[in-house]
């Protein structure tokens, strides 16, 4: 068996691939590029520091732009600018009288028609005066 | 320095950093290895050629970005096998085609190789996938058990125990039935 067996093994080792096998392979790979090109990605690099050198810039840009919301602590800090003409005080202010309010006016008896209960005419009864 | 004294990684490396004969060197390398491996695993010749240069431009794009982190042997022996299924998948149901077709080898030669392919074939042909291919490393191909378990991804144990009941069934398919020379 093992004769049989190396003697497969040399049948085997004398296998060549056909001499016209390599020209193909290196005919086909003469049409595709030999490695990456480089171009896309020196290009991708180039954005990249693009916008790592400009995001800063645009935003230092923006910030002069907008006016921030003070903060509630710089709010409390400020203090309220006084007027130049000074207040009246209160004597002078009570001092000042106010227009009158207009007369009241006067109620005129209503032309409605009353009707008036004999109170003494009723009869007393059980249930109530009717 | 001449590129084919050079080891396979170091071949690769030059491939890798744009030696533009570093690819060339690769064929010559490795086309007869892969070329007999599809000669088995395939049913014909021409077949098997235009595996083996279907396996080496998908070493020209892979390789460029190989990471060393098994032999580069190892990575053309599974693009060998993976186009290999994906010729027999094609080509199922159609006819076997043993005839010699190359006018630039000698007709004898040819014959004799189609021969040895078919032989080797016939006996490995009844062994279960796992023994086929330890027998087809470790047997036909010479590696190491070492290499043999990193190139099948298991470890020599299972190589060696493999190993061993392929032998056990070869000796049947020898004395058995038989496989003339």
């Amino acid at each position: 068996m093992r004769d049989d067996l190396e003697q497969l093994k040399r049948d085997y080792r004398r296998i060549k691939a056909p001499p016209y096998l390599a020209t193909r392979i290196r005919a086909e790979v003469a049409d595709r590029p030999a490695h990456r090109r480089r171009g896309p990605a020196i290009a991708a690099v180039a954005v990249a520091i693009a916008v790592i050198v400009l995001t800063p810039l645009v935003q230092q840009e923006r910030s002069t732009q907008t006016t921030r919301a003070p903060s509630l602590t710089m709010l409390s800090r400020l203090t309220p600018n006084k007027p130049l003409v000074p207040a009246p005080s209160l004597s002078r202010v009570r001092s000042v009288r106010s227009p009158a309010l207009p007369p009241r006016p006067l109620l005129k008896p209503t032309p409605k028609p009353q009707t008036y209960f004999d109170t003494d005419a009723l009869k007393e009864t059980d249930h109530a005066y009717i | 320095m001449s590129l084919d004294g050079i080891s396979d990684v170091d071949l690769v490396k030059r491939f890798r950093s744009g030696d533009p004969d570093a690819f060339d060197a690769i064929v010559r390398r490795f086309q007869d290895r892969i070329y007999r491996l599809a000669c088995v695993w395939l049913f014909d010749r021409q077949q098997a050629a235009d595996a083996t240069q279907e396996v080496l431009l998908r070493g020209f794009k892979g390789l460029r970005s190989f990471r060393f982190r098994s032999a580069p042997f190892t990575w053309l022996y599974r693009t060998t096998r993976n186009v290999c299924n994906e010729f027999n998948r094609k080509r199922r149901g159609e006819p076997l085609d043993d005839e010699p077709d190359d006018p630039s080898s000698p007709p004898e030669q040819q014959v004799a190789e189609c021969q040895a392919a078919r032989k080797i074939r016939q006996l490995v042909s009844g062994l279960p996938e796992r023994q086929r291919e330890v027998v087809m490393l470790r047997v036909f191909e010479d590696l190491s058990v070492a290499e043999t378990a990193r190139t099948m991804s298991c470890r020599e144990g299972t190589v060696k125990a493999l190993l061993h009941k392929a032998t056990k069934r070869l000796r049947l398919n020898l004395e058995g039935t038989g496989i003339e020379q």
